[in-house]
């Protein structure tokens, strides 16, 4: 596998020295893996106020895995393990969440990895019920969202107190970067934003659900330059759940969805938050788990027929889907532009508006994306809907940095 | 930056960037310039200790920071 070799350049005469990471070895290939149902909220600002209803995290998860239950003709003391992605819940947020459904004694395991704290979460559901540990498990995610700028402890004190790690910042930065290298314009990032709120047009759950024009977007306040209000994904409350069990157990057989391949990878040595040398010439943490998520599921890029890629600031859905291999390195602005990335484009990208629509609950989003997915192959995606959709791949980041990759198939 | 985030007690808007040193090594740093229209890839910076910000007590509290070379 290419990606398990490392170069690192000493100087600029010396030949690079390549060595593995023995830790990147394949994984065990796990039994097949269903999805027996999924439950997902309206992404909204629950607070209470302007006549929008106060929910609680523990209700917004509540609720979420009650249509899950219900979808998958399922009652809860079926459920053999839980593992409940959240961020800014606290302690024991997911045994909260699941005292109110019943208190059956099963292992519940609370999932914090920054915003792809849902695919983790998913991840290690798959992994039990994979593993044969257990035959049903569920995964949750929720969230009550602060308000403003995420305060983010995902780094030492003194860098945040330097005015480091800001979201926007950081991406600000990944964005100029981005733009000299490949000739990208501002107009270009703006399109993301463009395509995906007239996608979040068509998905009753999404929090914005009005299509803006280009002009909106470039007017919009500027954050941090080149990245303004509308280049950046809202904030939202949220809950969500999946609920994976072995084939055997499915109730419903027909049109049964089943998981692909479930990665999570963290950042490498070389890139700018994994610190270090600008001679160190490592593969970024979603090129890898995107190649690991080849060799799982056996798939490539172009067997995809939906994608949803993580749309935290527009500009990362852009070099996402080239890192991830789905075109060249800078090609996505032009493709985008094609109209390849629309829902009936060659590549429909972020179908449900993305986080740019959907807003961003942190331990939900990633299964929401994941869902997402399920509806397009199941069918079931209404108005939005891929024709004919029979695979498709979730893509998440996380601060850390995570890098999570779900496909499921039909 | 435009505005300042928690933790962030410094003057704003700031400009942070990455800084390649000779060795090959990078660092993540604050820009000391009123100017950021003249901060571009490949710009020559140089490094400077500057005052961050003032501590409950009063204190200065210090950092590095780089700025551009004038030639």
């Amino acid at each position: 596998m290419i990606l398990s070799t490392v170069r690192i350049e000493k100087r600029e005469t010396d030949r690079p020295i390549e060595y593995d990471f023995p830790g990147w070895l394949k994984m065990r290939k796990l039994r097949e893996v269903a999805v027996a149902g999924v439950g997902l909220t309206r992404f909204d600002s629950y607070d209470g106020e302007k006549g929008r209803p106060y929910k609680d995290f523990y209700e917004l998860g509540n609720e979420a895995i009650r249509q899950a239950l219900s979808a998958a003709e399922m009652f809860w003391p079926e459920i053999q393990a839980a593992f409940c992605g959240s961020v800014y819940c606290g302690t024991a947020s997911g045994h909260q969440t699941i005292a109110r459904l019943g208190l059956t004694g099963i292992p519940i395991v609370n999932v914090e990895n920054a915003c792809s704290s849902g695919s983790s979460a998913f991840r290690l559901a798959y992994q039990s019920v994979g593993a044969e540990l257990c035959d049903i498990a569920i995964a949750v995610g929720f969230e009550k969202m602060p308000r403003g700028f995420i305060a983010s402890t995902a780094w030492p004190e003194w860098q945040r107190k330097m005015g480091f790690n800001v979201q926007p910042a950081d991406y600000a930065l990944e964005t100029v970067r981005y733009m000299e290298e490949f000739g990208v314009t501002i107009e270009d990032i703006s399109m993301v934003t463009v395509k995906n709120r007239r996608n979040g047009a068509l998905n009753p759950l999404a929090r914005f659900r009005t299509p803006v024009k280009i002009d909106d977007v470039l007017s919009s306040r500027m954050i941090a330059k080149p990245m303004r209000l509308l280049h950046a994904c809202p904030l939202a409350d949220g809950g969500a759940a999946v609920i994976l069990c072995s084939r055997k157990r499915l109730k419903s057989k027909s049109r049964a969805v089943t998981v692909a391949a479930a990665v999570l990878t963290s950042g490498t040595y070389g890139h700018a938050k994994g610190g270090g040398s600008v001679r160190v010439h490592t593969p970024s943490n979603v090129e890898i788990s995107a190649q690991q998520a080849w060799d799982e599921s056996g798939y490539g890029p172009r067997d995809m027929d939906v994608v949803q890629v993580y749309d935290t600031m527009a500009s990362s859905e852009l070099w996402d889907l080239e890192n991830m291999g789905f075109c060249g390195k800078g090609e996505a602005p032009r493709l985008l532009r094609e109209g390849a990335f629309d829902i009936g484009g060659k590549l429909p990208v972020n179908t449900d508006g993305g986080l740019m629509s959907r807003g961003h609950p942190l331990g939900a989003t990633a299964l929401a994306q994941i869902i997402e997915i399920y509806k397009q192959i199941r069918g079931e995606a209404g108005p939005r809907q891929v024709p004919g959709a029979m695979v498709g791949l979730a893509h998440v980041m996380g601060a850390g940095s995570n890098s999570g990759v779900v496909i499921l198939k039909r | 930056m435009q505005r300042p985030p928690i933790y962030y007690r410094g003057d704003v808007p700031y400009a942070i960037g990455y800084v390649e040193l000779p060795e090959g090594v990078r660092v993540e740093t604050l820009f000391s310039t009123s100017d950021f229209e003249q901060l571009r890839i490949g710009l020559d910076v140089e490094l400077v200790i500057e005052r961050l910000h003032e501590d409950e007590e009063g204190n200065e509290v210090l950092t590095y920071k780089f700025r551009p070379v004038v030639r």
